[in-house]
């Protein structure tokens, strides 16, 4: 019987183990992920932002949640277009791998967010130091179309003063 | 010192890749004892993208634009 249960035992405990190579490509997966959320969110590009997110992904934010693409894509495009310039400047990222499918991260950013948009040519928005500083936990999962997020929330830990005029 | 922050880069063939990227700026006038510069805030805050070339001397930038969406009022 003990027997038995070693042998149950040891085939899960290898498939949790990630070689060092593994757990980079899962790293740089999910900090590139991140990268296309900030840079889709602040250009309100709704589908790629969406699509960041897994079938059923959930985004938490200080003004509510929004579970599933559907509900995501629609946080975006609710939002006046053009949209205001906002910029999600990444900072610190610790993300730890679970496994080939599954990952934590917690991720700072600095967060600028004006009162108008900023097209070429325009001037910029006058700005006394940041807005906020935020923290991001995310849950990460490799799906059939890739790494997604399935859950991430905003933390708000910081306010700056933010617009000058 | 320009702090680059978020970076998103898109392959688009084996030779040509394209990017989009965030920094912040901070400048002030350089203490003459070496002691750090109190700053209030940072001087701008900007995009740039850019489009990245495979050559002989390997990846290098062949084009950059800068889009400043905010800037110190001082």
């Amino acid at each position: 019987m003990r027997k038995f249960l070693l042998f149950l035992f040891i085939p899960i405990t290898l498939q949790a183990q990630l070689s060092n190579l593994e757990s980079d490509m899962i790293i740089i997966s999910c900090e590139q992920l991140l990268a296309d959320y900030a840079i889709y969110r602040d250009h309100l590009d709704a589908d790629s932002f969406a699509n960041t997110f897994s079938v059923d992904g959930e985004l938490i934010l200080g003004s509510g949640s929004y579970k599933g693409r559907d509900a995501i894509r629609t946080n975006i495009t609710s939002r006046p277009a053009p949209g205001v310039a906002h910029m999600v400047l990444l900072m610190s990222s610790k993300i730890t791998p679970q496994s080939m499918n599954e990952a934590f991260g917690i991720s700072y950013a600095v967060i600028l967010n004006g009162n108008r948009p900023v097209l070429k040519g325009d001037s910029p928005i006058r700005m006394k130091g940041i807005t906020s500083a935020v923290e991001y936990h995310t849950h990460f999962i490799n799906t059939e179309e890739g790494w997604k997020i399935a859950r991430i929330e905003l933390r708000s830990m910081v306010r700056g003063p933010g617009l000058a005029d | 010192m320009q702090l680059t922050s978020t970076i998103q880069i898109k392959p688009i063939n084996e030779t040509t890749a394209t990017g989009i990227s965030y920094a912040v700026v901070l400048e002030a006038p350089i203490d003459e004892n070496g002691l750090p510069v109190t700053l209030l805030g940072f001087q701008v805050a900007s995009e740039s993208r850019s489009i990245y070339k495979l050559t002989s001397e390997g990846w290098k930038i062949d084009k950059r634009e800068y889009t400043t969406l905010f800037v110190d009022p001082d």
